[in-house]
């Protein structure tokens, strides 16, 4: 093998050295590319048109990961505001879906209806397509389709029921037709055919949502008076329900109403009539001046004025007594149907409400009776005793003890309490005085003994001058007489005439 | 003249690396120590601290990721929750309280016993979708209006527009179109006009736009 040359030495070595110097060159650029390739830069915008991570360096991948963090930061900003609106909503849903029926509210829908029947009068012929939707959704809907028959009125209460149920079901659609009539007069009836189609639904909580995402401490942040806030302004769902009242003597739309022949079977005597007719506007006269006497009764009781309403109250008692035996005695004799609708209208129903009205507001009254209150009455009954109206007085007196029947009064109004019974007692005491009916005819005044004539009688001081032996004349002057009675003087003034 | 080196090998002079050789040498060496040298500068300074960087950039991004998933979640739970809630609403405000309805109808029909305007009773009443935009239902019904005279007939058609509770929750009425007719029964009045009105109903708490 023959040797290299000196020169050829020179140039293996001088190759060799470059040919690893480029390939660690190379290398270098392998490694520059893996770091800066496709990088988005101001010189290199049209960089960001590759979308292939495969020809991405290190950095461009960078870029992209910051640029997911930004979208995932600005999402995971939210989170705390989207626990919030969770959790309200959740409590909202809660909330409002208690208008929608419960999973055993539907599994009772067929006692319910078969109760609603009865309650009613219908009678059921079929119940079909209780199917409930298939979906995914958390409310399905679950159709009823019921086949009855009944009169007007009864359907009306059926479907009154349903539409008075606590938690929805809803009417779609509904036909009536009318039936064949059987009776005469009022006393006709149809029974008509009916078809009902209902609606209700059913709330899934769990359907729709995979999993709920657990919020940390749900129980106490729910009870956050913000989240409680935020609830209570968004306004809650709410069934709409009607209170059907019965209404007397009103003809079924579906049965013909056209009278039988000649005469109007309902109209009766034109005199007999006239006088239903009267009666009815009487009461209805006597109901509307009730309803007068019971508003301002209603503002008394507002103003606290207990005096006043004192004495309006047993006036209203008694009318309302006086107006039920009339409404009572009325009833059977109103028999002209518009009569007998406008009777209820306008007497029944609202002497009714009234009454039920008075005995809702029977305690209102005042729970602890105040002095201010009592010294109304007091300066009552000293109005009337100045006057002289002592049966007044006394009125006035028992229209107190009447009201403060059962309450409790002012501990600071028991000098007010023995002055109204200081003030009674000496009411009753010149009742009776009066009662006594003195009357004087003749006076000798003397020193030794003064005379005088009561009532045809010679009377001294000290004699007593009725039958009981209560009232006693005590002094003789002049001018006036002074009697006792039941520890009272009453002074008894004399005429001059007299004398 | 010709010089022979009678001496050993071992004892011989020997000759130097030759200069050239020596320096192409030592500067190939030096050329190959500068490029490793760069290359493992750039493979494993710059380069192992961009990845170390974007491997952090990863961690960052996986936990954000999940923060954002969640996020995500509770975004899509309360748009499921906000849609129940329109449903529900939805459902108790689109109840037409037919109980009702029917039962102002009828006193409608009745009108407290006056025969003088209208006499009128049906055959039948049902009640379908509705026949206008904006009205979800509407209410056919079939009957007469007793008597010969066709303003009774005009009369019930306008007591029922009139209808300040029944035609609250109305559109409108049709007008009142009938038909004469005969009756050979006994009762009187022995003659009707025979009807059918279609009434449209608004949605429940519908209110006119301003």
């Amino acid at each position: 093998m023959g040797r290299f040359t000196e020169k050829q030495m020179l140039l293996a070595t001088a190759g060799g050295a470059v040919l690893l110097t480029a390939a660690f060159g190379a290398l270098i650029w392998l490694d520059y590319e893996a770091i800066t390739l496709n990088e988005i830069t101001d010189q290199n915008p049209s960089a960001a048109d590759e979308t292939d991570p495969e020809n991405w360096g290190e950095r461009r991948k960078i870029q992209e990961i910051k640029r997911q963090m930004e979208t995932a930061q600005a999402e995971a900003d939210l989170m705390a505001k989207r626990e919030q609106d969770v959790i309200v909503y959740r409590e909202i849903v809660h909330r409002d879906a208690q208008i929608l029926p419960e999973f055993d509210d539907v599994n009772n829908l067929a006692k319910t209806i078969n109760d609603f029947e009865t309650q009613s009068g219908v009678r059921l012929k079929r119940i079909g397509d209780l199917s409930v939707n298939v979906g995914s959704e958390a409310i399905k809907t679950m159709p009823i389709k019921l086949q009855l028959e009944g009169t007007f009125d009864q359907f009306l209460k059926f479907l009154n029921l349903f539409e008075s149920q606590d938690r929805i079901i809803n009417t779609r659609t509904f036909s009536m037709q009318g039936g064949r009539p059987s009776g005469t007069g009022r006393e006709k009836v149809a029974i008509h055919d009916i078809n009902l189609d209902l609606v209700t639904y059913i709330y899934t909580p769990s359907a729709g949502i995979s999993k709920p995402v657990e919020i940390q401490n749900y129980d106490r942040r729910k009870d956050d008076p913000v989240i409680q806030k935020l609830v209570r302004q968004q306004k809650q769902a709410r069934v709409d329900k009607y209170q059907l009242k019965p209404r007397i003597n009103r003809r079924d739309p579906l049965i013909d109403p056209r009278r039988a022949g000649g005469a109007d079977p309902a109209a009766g005597d034109p005199a007999d009539v006239e006088k239903q007719r009267q009666n009815v506007d009487k009461l209805k006269f006597e109901i509307e001046v009730l309803k007068a006497d019971v508003a301002q009764e209603q503002i008394f009781i507002q103003e606290r004025k207990y005096v006043a309403l004192a004495s309006l109250k047993p006036m209203i008692d008694e009318k309302c007594a006086k107006l039920d035996a009339e409404i009572v005695q009325a009833e059977p004799l109103v028999t002209v149907s518009e009569l007998r609708e406008g009777f209820h209208d306008d007497v029944v129903v609202p002497f009714e409400q009234i009454k039920s009205q008075r005995k809702s507001t029977a305690g209102s009254g005042p729970v602890v009776f105040s002095r201010q209150q009592a010294l109304e009455f007091l300066d009552g009954m000293k109005a009337s005793m100045e006057l002289r109206q002592y049966e007044k007085a006394l009125k006035t007196h028992a229209e107190f003890q009447a009201i403060v029947k059962g309450l409790e009064v002012a501990e600071d109004a028991a000098d007010v309490l023995e002055e109204m019974q200081a003030v009674a007692k000496e009411s009753q005491v010149m009742i009776e005085f009066l009662a006594l009916k003195i009357k004087t005819s003749g006076l000798i005044i003397r020193t030794g003994g003064s005379m005088v004539l009561i009532n045809n009688k010679a009377r001294k001081s000290g004699d007593f001058v009725d039958a009981a032996n209560r009232c006693r004349l005590k002094e003789i002057h002049p001018d006036h007489l002074l009697f006792e009675l039941d520890g009272f003087e009453i002074e008894h003034a004399l005429e001059k005439t007299k004398k | 003249m010709i010089k022979v080196n009678l001496l050993p090998p071992e004892y011989r002079k020997v000759d130097g690396t030759p200069f050239a050789r020596l320096a192409v040498t030592i500067a190939g060496v030096v050329l190959v120590a500068c490029g490793a040298g760069a290359w493992g500068y750039a493979h494993l300074a710059i380069l192992a601290q961009v990845r170390d960087e974007r491997i952090q950039k990863e961690e960052e991004l996986a936990s954000l990721k999940a923060q954002a998933e969640r996020s995500q979640a509770l975004l899509k739970e309360f748009k499921e929750y906000q849609r129940r809630r329109e449903t529900i609403e939805k459902i108790g405000t689109s109840r037409i309280l037919w109980s009702k309805k029917l039962d102002e109808f009828a006193d409608l029909i009745h009108n407290k016993g006056d025969t003088k305007r209208h006499l009128v009773w049906l055959n039948t009443i049902r009640t379908q979708g509705g026949r206008m935009p904006n009205s979800p239902v509407s209410m056919t019904i079939h009957g007469w209006s007793a008597g010969d005279m066709s303003r009774k007939l005009s009369d019930f058609n306008s007591d029922i527009k009139n209808s300040e509770d029944f035609f609250a929750d109305c559109f409108r009425v049709d007008p009142p179109e009938g038909q004469r007719v005969a009756f050979d029964d006994e009762n009187v009045p022995n003659q009707a006009w025979e009807f059918t009105f279609g009434i449209d109903f608004k949605q429940p708490n519908w209110r006119e736009k301003p």
